[in-house]
């Protein structure tokens, strides 16, 4: 069955083109026992941030060094792993993570959803509903959720470790007051089983409700700032909200251009330089397999003005 | 005549209360007792220990002996030995801390309606036009156009500034209130307005208060009770008219004789 | 019968720290008994200590020795030495005292200093605002000045605030500092009967009255006060 998979042609493929003098996934075996330790520790207690010895990667901040080193202390020869950057296997930092990891570990990868054991995402869940074989690694640039409201960072780890959360609704208070709803559409606070306020990483809040008892287990790593924490499997997860202003996702009133999907998570696509756009799938490989199964959309006519509505707006698509 | 008030115990017991920072004293061996709806004033020089004994009895500065017994809706509780969250609830539900300085006190970049919503979203209000109903109450209540309620502090006033702190403060309907220079760094007039604001509250709210100044005439207005501070310990106290009038202590009639009298 | 004040071999001297250690003696061994429903005119030179006592009785100053008993919630409370809190309790419940000086916050508006005292007795905003009402209507304190502050009002306008603050409530022992001085005839008249109403519901009063008709007409008994020695009581 492995045959099938993506064996990484453009270094060679396959196992054989492993790289030379660099230990397997690249971390030395002590520093992947330290972060499995503390994957341990995020997982006894879902939400807290547990502190790690974060290494030098030899990719920059910012490109996900944090979720490579998760990637890189889980991943085994047996595991098949995916990467995406904004729902897309195919963009600059999905390619590099997949290409360093099959360097590096020969890893098998692929860009089929259902078929990775491991999923290393960038600011997305895929649309496709994750099992409990699956491990789902999220690459966090500020995993503080209250930082930006209480920048004393010894007062912060307080109010965690007193559940004192008044401050993060004061943050939602303040958008509605300002915007007549809360508007805050990704990175959006949750409650992680009634006891750690969490960021979810910049994921857009339409994914909020996928982490909710998602059957697979849910880790986050910021390199920077030298953080892991976890949602073990089927945990609870709340989005933050107020009773008179309940948390919503977000809705289009059209459906994917090239899919015709009617409920993923569409991006905007400007088409040329008069402006006329086209909604498509953020998640390809979503998309493709639609395409694959024989669903179309109506890519020949591009919205003219599109709105994202906020609410249960109704869309009527293939 | 019903004489009997339902004051029978006090509502806060300090008991020799010392602080030192390495061999200098702080304050030393402070005692008193405040009780429902009292207003006890802490006056002295700069460097007299004020701020540091209020501070400790605040529960923001451990004490270096003493302890500070505190009558709570849930029984008496020991703030200088509570548990952290026991303490913390306390002091976000039953007290509240009024700063000389407003951005000690206010989070200045959130709106005057988030300022004063956040003890009650804190303490697990989850309704937002409930928060706001509530907010707009007190900017009433404490004399700020109700208008103004998503402007951030930044853009108010000294004295509305001061103002805001209080209803922020207030809104949880605390039964204690610390208060140091509330009123100094702002202009007479001004000072006046929050002192009458203070003054209703405490009756109309039934609250008691320690508050930490230098103005002998403040305290003559809304002190019950004086405690007079100097090199780190009470060296009178009594009701404040009688300390006033007839002070006994050198220090204290050296500081009495000093007012200015306009 | 039960003595409303008893004041006993009091003592009280002035130290004057600052001023090289000066001090003045203004009571030996001095003694007062005063009945319910009693009424005492403190009589006595300028500057003997008539204002004095009256503070010494009311808490605000500290006495040097001696007892000053007070009859209080049921019980017989020693002024001298009681803490803070009875002296605040007394002051609410027992002893009223009308002062030569009106000390207000600025800003606090007439009406809302007069009714003071019922609002901290725990009476409703209404029936305290009421009574203070028709206070300063009998005092002639015009409806317009009730919602300023008595800061700005003239002497005689003060001091009537200053009356209608102090007998807004009922006390079982009145200390009166001049209650009608800067206050013209008609004023004064009223000054006197609402004192004389509060005598006939058995409030006993001590207090110093300069002017001799208002003296007589209010006191039943005169205690002369005299230089430091030989306190006598005539009639």
């Amino acid at each position: 069955m492995k045959k099938q998979f993506n064996r990484q042609s453009e270094t060679g493929g396959g196992r054989s083109s492993v790289m030379e003098g660099y230990n397997f996934a690249y971390l030395d075996e002590q520093t992947k026992r330290m972060i499995r330790r503390t994957i341990l520790k995020a997982v006894a207690i879902p939400g807290y941030q547990v502190p790690f010895g974060s290494r030098e990667m030899p990719l920059p901040y910012g490109w996900g060094t944090g979720g490579i080193q998760i990637t890189a202390s889980l991943i085994g020869s047996e595991d098949i792993l995916k990467v995406i950057d904004q729902g897309a296997d195919d963009t600059t930092n999905a390619v590099s993570i997949r290409r360093f990891f099959s360097r590096t570990a020969g890893a098998l990868t692929t860009t089929r959803t259902r078929e990775a054991t491991i999923i290393q995402t960038r600011h997305r869940i895929p649309e496709t509903h994750l099992t409990k074989d699956q491990i789902i690694v999220y690459q966090v640039p500020i995993p503080e959720p209250l930082r930006f409201i209480e920048p004393r960072a010894k007062e912060v780890c307080r109010m965690h470790a007193l559940k004192e959360y008044g401050i993060m609704f004061v943050k939602l208070y303040e958008d509605i007051s300002r915007h007549g709803r809360i508007a805050k559409a990704f990175d959006y606070p949750v409650l992680v089983n009634d006891r750690y306020v969490m960021s979810p990483s910049p994921i857009p809040k339409f994914d909020n409700p996928k982490m909710d008892r998602m059957p697979a287990l849910q880790l986050f790593g910021a390199g920077r700032e030298k953080r892991i924490y976890a949602v073990p499997p089927y945990t609870k997860v709340k989005s933050l909200d107020f009773e008179d202003y309940p948390f919503e996702v977000e809705r289009w009133p059209h459906c994917c251009a090239l899919c015709g999907s009617g409920n993923s998570y569409l991006d905007e696509i400007i088409m040329d330089d008069r402006g006329s756009k086209m909604f498509i799938c953020s998640d390809t490989n979503h998309c493709n397999e639609r395409v694959a199964r024989g669903h179309k959309g109506n890519q020949e006519e591009p919205v003219e003005k599109a709105q994202i509505s906020i609410g249960t707006g109704a869309r009527k698509c293939a | 005549m019903c004489i009997k008030d339902s004051d029978h115990i006090p509502l806060l017991k300090v008991k020799s209360i010392s602080r030192y920072y390495g061999r200098r004293i702080g304050c030393r061996g402070i005692e008193f007792e405040l009780w429902p709806g009292e207003v006890l004033g802490i006056v002295g020089e700069s460097g007299s220990g004020k701020t540091t004994l209020l501070n400790c009895i605040s529960g923001q500065l451990e004490p270096s002996e003493g302890a500070v017994w505190y009558a709570s809706n849930g029984g008496v509780i020991d703030m200088c030995v509570a548990p952290e969250p026991q303490k913390r609830l306390v002091m976000r539900t039953e007290m509240g801390t009024v700063y000389q300085n407003p951005r000690d006190g206010l989070r200045m970049h959130v709106s005057a309606g988030g300022n004063i919503g956040e003890r009650l979203m804190a303490n697990g209000l989850r309704h937002y036009g409930q928060v706001r109903r509530k907010a707009l109450n007190w900017l009433e209540k404490v004399e700020i156009d109700s208008e103004r309620i998503d402007d951030t502090p930044t853009t108010f006033s000294g004295g509305m500034q001061q103002r805001l702190q209080i209803a922020r403060n207030l809104v949880t309907g605390p039964r204690l209130i610390f208060m140091d220079e509330p009123t100094s760094g702002l202009d007479v007039s001004v000072q006046a307005r929050l002192l009458d604001l203070l003054k209703s509250l405490v009756t109309e709210l039934d609250l008691s208060m320690v508050m930490v100044t230098h103005d002998l005439a403040v305290t003559r207005l809304l002190a019950h009770r004086l405690i007079v501070m100097k090199g780190g310990k009470a060296v009178e106290s009594g009701l404040t008219d009688q300390v006033l009038d007839d002070p006994q202590h050198p220090y204290t009639q050296l500081l009495v004789s000093s007012i200015l009298q306009p | 019968m039960k003595h409303m004040v008893d004041v006993d071999k009091l003592n009280k001297n002035f130290f004057l720290h600052t001023q090289g250690e000066a001090k003045i003696p203004v009571f030996r061994d001095f003694g007062l008994e005063l009945k319910p429903g009693e009424s005492v005119a403190l009589v006595g030179p300028s500057g003997v200590g008539k204002s004095t006592l009256l503070r010494l009785l009311y808490g605000n100053y500290k006495t040097g020795s001696g007892k000053i008993l007070v009859s209080h919630d049921g019980g017989s409370v020693n002024l001298s030495g009681a803490d803070p809190h009875t002296i605040l309790h007394i002051r609410k419940w027992t002893i009223g005292y009308v002062s030569q000086f009106l000390r207000v916050i600025p800003r606090v508006p007439a009406i809302q200093v007069v009714m003071e005292p019922m609002r901290g007795r725990g009476a409703s905003e209404e029936v305290s605002r009421d009574l203070a009402g028709k206070l300063l209507s009998r005092l002639r304190i015009p409806n317009r000045l009730w919602s300023l502050s008595p800061t700005t009002f003239s002497g005689g306008e003060q001091q009537r605030i200053n009356i209608a603050r102090g007998f807004i409530a009922t006390y079982p022992v009145m200390l009166l500092d001049e209650p009608t001085a800067s206050l013209d005839p008609d004023n004064t008249e009223t000054v006197v009967e609402i004192i004389k109403e509060a005598i006939g519901m058995g409030t006993s009063i001590i207090g110093i009255f300069h002017d001799e008709d208002i003296r007589n007409r209010l006191a039943s008994r005169c205690i002369e006060i005299q230089p430091i020695n030989n306190h006598t009581c005539s009639e």
